[in-house]
């Protein structure tokens, strides 16, 4: 196996200099603020391990997938495994455990992200990029359908038509806990799952999500409640880094059609 | 953006994966044959730029010399769209395609690695 840096001489380690002045960074750096003071959270959003580039000379691209061998296989084998290994899972009660392990086992084309349906809050995690007010935040995601949320800070409560809906992304309203973003979404509905393994919620779900911005590094976690669960369930956190690219854009939304269910052999396999 | 896949260029990829979503959505064990690399040298007849998933297909002409369509996965859409690719993946023009082949036994595939019309390769694994 051939490693693509061992190609690499010179000149290529001060192109890559060239390229790292565009990877962001995660370097101590004042938080922005807004004129009142708060925590400035607009800008481009994205996963700190996000780059992921492979340089060849001979023109050649490798897509870096990070699985054993950067194989695409692997990836999802591992990727499967790894997220199966997590400790922190939401508890269920118990007249619930038969649905959810049935879910979990046989239910791949349940999942409503499989069939080309929105992900939802709060699977679909933080934003890729945010626009800040005085008085509300804009959540804006780059994916297939270009979902985006409004977040009023202005102290308004959720309006009673908030709370009788039942929607994908609920319906958010924040507020200012010292540096830290609370938000707080309601009139959800019971179809988006909060994970792959036949995470189920029901309509009564509240989700609270809570931000920090240190520098150019963004703190996202959110809770679940619901009366499905026996308790709260608190997602691992998120950690986003400014894109420092100046040219950063969104590309646009991508048509969603699901191919695959018709090949699937085996709905027990995963990953 | 050609310019990414020029020869003696060195290339800058950044692509997100967000692995959560990749591996909930694809279940690719159950779907394809994963220890199986196989390839053949087509003609794009259709491109299907979606997600989850783009799909490629391509008339491939048999030892016999039947024409059979074959239909080939890629990896997300925007991974493609960031390396600038989508307009070097053109229906009338050939390419050679390494693929994990589809466990039903179907013409699909799983693209690991494509060979563009300049020559280039895309790869999703490790270069031998």
């Amino acid at each position: 196996m051939t490693r693509p840096f061992s190609l690499a001489g010179g000149a290529a380690i001060a192109l890559l200099a060239v390229y790292i002045s565009h990877v962001p960074t995660t370097q101590a750096q004042d938080t922005p603020r807004m004129g009142d003071g708060r925590p400035d959270f607009s800008g481009y959003w994205i996963p700190p391990n996000r780059i992921n580039r492979i340089f060849d000379e001979s023109g050649d691209v490798v897509l870096n997938l990070g699985g054993r061998d950067n194989d695409i296989g692997n990836f999802e084998k591992d990727s499967a495994v790894l997220q199966r290994a997590h400790t922190n899972k939401p508890l269920y009660k118990p007249e619930h455990w038969p649905t959810i392990q049935d879910l979990d086992w046989n239910g791949l084309l349940d999942d409503p992200v499989f069939i080309c349906k929105p992900a939802g809050v709060p699977r679909m995690g933080p934003p890729g990029k945010i626009v800040q007010t005085p008085t509300e935040l804009i959540f804006m995601y780059e994916g297939t359908q270009s979902p985006y949320r409004v977040i009023p800070t202005d102290g308004r409560e959720h309006h009673p038509l908030q709370i009788a809906d039942t929607s994908w992304l609920g319906y958010s309203i924040g507020h200012w806990e010292g540096d830290t973003l609370v938000i707080e979404t309601v009139g959800f509905n019971d179809e988006s799952w909060l994970g792959w393994t036949g995470y189920i919620h029901s309509w009564d779900m509240t989700v609270t999500e809570r931000m920090r911005r240190e520098g150019d590094t963004l703190h996202w976690e959110a809770t679940v409640h619901d009366t499905m669960l026996l308790e709260p369930w608190t997602l691992n956190p998120v950690r986003r880094v400014v894109n420092s690219d100046p040219e950063a854009f969104f590309f646009g939304p991508i048509p969603c059609e699901e191919r695959d269910a018709e090949g699937i052999v085996d709905q027990n396999v995963r990953g | 953006m050609k310019t990414l896949l020029r020869p003696s260029v060195f290339v800058c990829i950044s692509i997100i994966l967000g692995a959560s979503v990749a591996a909930a959505h694809h279940a690719v064990q159950a779907q394809f044959d994963v220890n199986d690399v196989q390839t053949f040298t087509g003609t794009m007849t259709e491109v299907e730029l979606i997600n989850p998933h783009p799909y490629f297909h391509l008339d491939v002409e048999t030892p016999g010399g039947e024409v059979v369509n074959w239909s080939i996965e890629s990896v997300a859409l925007n991974a493609l769209r960031r390396m600038g690719l989508l307009k070097q993946l053109q229906v009338g023009l050939d390419y050679t395609v390494e693929y994990n082949p589809a466990r039903n036994g179907e013409r699909v595939g799983l693209m690991t690695a494509i060979t563009l019309p300049n020559g280039n390769r895309l790869l999703m694994r490790s270069q031998e």
